[in-house]
């Protein structure tokens, strides 16, 4: 499958940024097909995924929100509440963190999620055209069980610290003023049960 | 008169239960894009309608980065977003249903957020509910 991978790759090498849409049932919005293969999972079961189609897998690899756990609840300095959760994809193949606030869920999956990183995490806003001019930002994550503690670091070099709650779930929220004001976020760090730094994240 | 009451009560409740257990909108996924994007290139599907509205955004990717997943209003605003540097990332809109999904227009959008230059494949989709019965027929 890391071949047929590989294969995919040269193509759109080949081909550019060729646009395609790959289509199923009465979608009307049917638009040029490119034979693109979804990145990972496909590897779990190489013959299956032979006969399915981009579509099939990409459907798949989303999100089953059937499988979710509460983690924990926190509440932004404007007074919204967000539920962090863990779930799976459809496929069985990812952990994701769950982030459900203001409206919308958000999810963000790997396949082993604390193999290369101490947290799994994704961060969520609202802003004007373009992406500019945000209004909102939240970093929603899990931590490995080996974190005891995290701390993010802003615009104006604050070192801010994180909710750690139940279930390793954390949450950071900027508040709107801070927002408007232009503080961002830079980075995450990371600390275990000493106090040692054991991660920093950029963001 | 009361019996009448009580007969008319039943009769709309019944007639309400059928209704909704008539009703099976269902979820569904398709890809809109597929391709190599470059940090800071993005891409839209098009804008949704009430015989087919978008409920979610959601975005895989092979490379090493950060991608961007946003639903966008008819006035260009990214009404909620989400970027993380692991996949499939979504964004959907909750409680998820037919009527939330319908209750305003917007578009999918998936961005290469990468703050360095990169390149990888990305594969963009969205969710959206199909009726049925349908209610609002597709031009």
């Amino acid at each position: 499958m890391r071949r047929r991978n590989a294969i995919a790759v040269s193509s759109f090498a080949a081909v550019g940024t060729l646009a395609g849409a790959i289509v199923v049932g009465s979608v009307p919005h049917a638009r040029v097909h490119q034979h693109a293969t979804p990145a990972e999972g496909v590897s779990a079961a190489p013959v299956a995924a032979r006969s399915q189609t981009a579509q099939e897998r990409f459907a798949l690899h989303q999100l089953d929100r059937s499988s979710l756990r509460k983690r924990d609840e926190f509440v932004t300095p404007d007074g919204d509440t967000f539920t962090i959760s863990e779930g799976q994809t459809k496929d069985g193949a990812k952990t994701c963190i769950v982030s459900i606030g203001k409206g919308f869920g958000t999810s963000a999956c790997d396949a082993n999620p604390f193999a290369h990183s101490t947290v799994l995490f994704g961060e969520s806003f609202s802003a004007g055209p373009g992406g500019k001019d945000l209004t909102d930002w939240e970093l929603s994550g899990l931590a490995a069980l080996q974190v005891a503690r995290l701390e993010l670091i802003d615009s104006a070099g604050r070192h801010r610290p994180v909710h750690l709650g139940k279930g390793n779930a954390f949450f950071f929220a900027l508040s709107r003023g801070e927002v408007k004001r232009g503080i961002t976020a830079q980075s995450l760090r990371v600390f275990d049960g000493d106090g040692k730094l054991i991660d920093t994240v950029g963001l | 008169m009361i019996r009448l009451f009580l007969v008319l009560v039943v009769s709309v409740a019944a007639a309400s239960t059928f209704a909704a257990t008539a009703r099976a909108d269902r979820e569904t996924t398709s890809l809109y894009w597929s391709g190599v994007a470059t940090s800071g290139e993005y891409r839209v599907s098009p804008w949704d309608s009430l015989c087919q509205p978008t409920s979610g955004s959601a975005a895989e990717f092979s490379g090493p980065g950060y991608v961007t997943v946003a639903l966008i209003d008819p006035s260009g605003s990214w009404r909620r977003s989400w970027r993380s540097n692991v996949h499939p990332v979504a964004v959907y809109v909750e409680p998820d249903t037919y009527s939330q999904a319908a209750s305003w227009g917007k578009r999918a959008l998936c961005k290469n957020s990468t703050a360095w230059q990169v390149s990888f494949n990305m594969w963009c989709g969205w969710w959206y509910w199909i009726q049925d019965p349908v209610r609002y027929h597709c031009s």
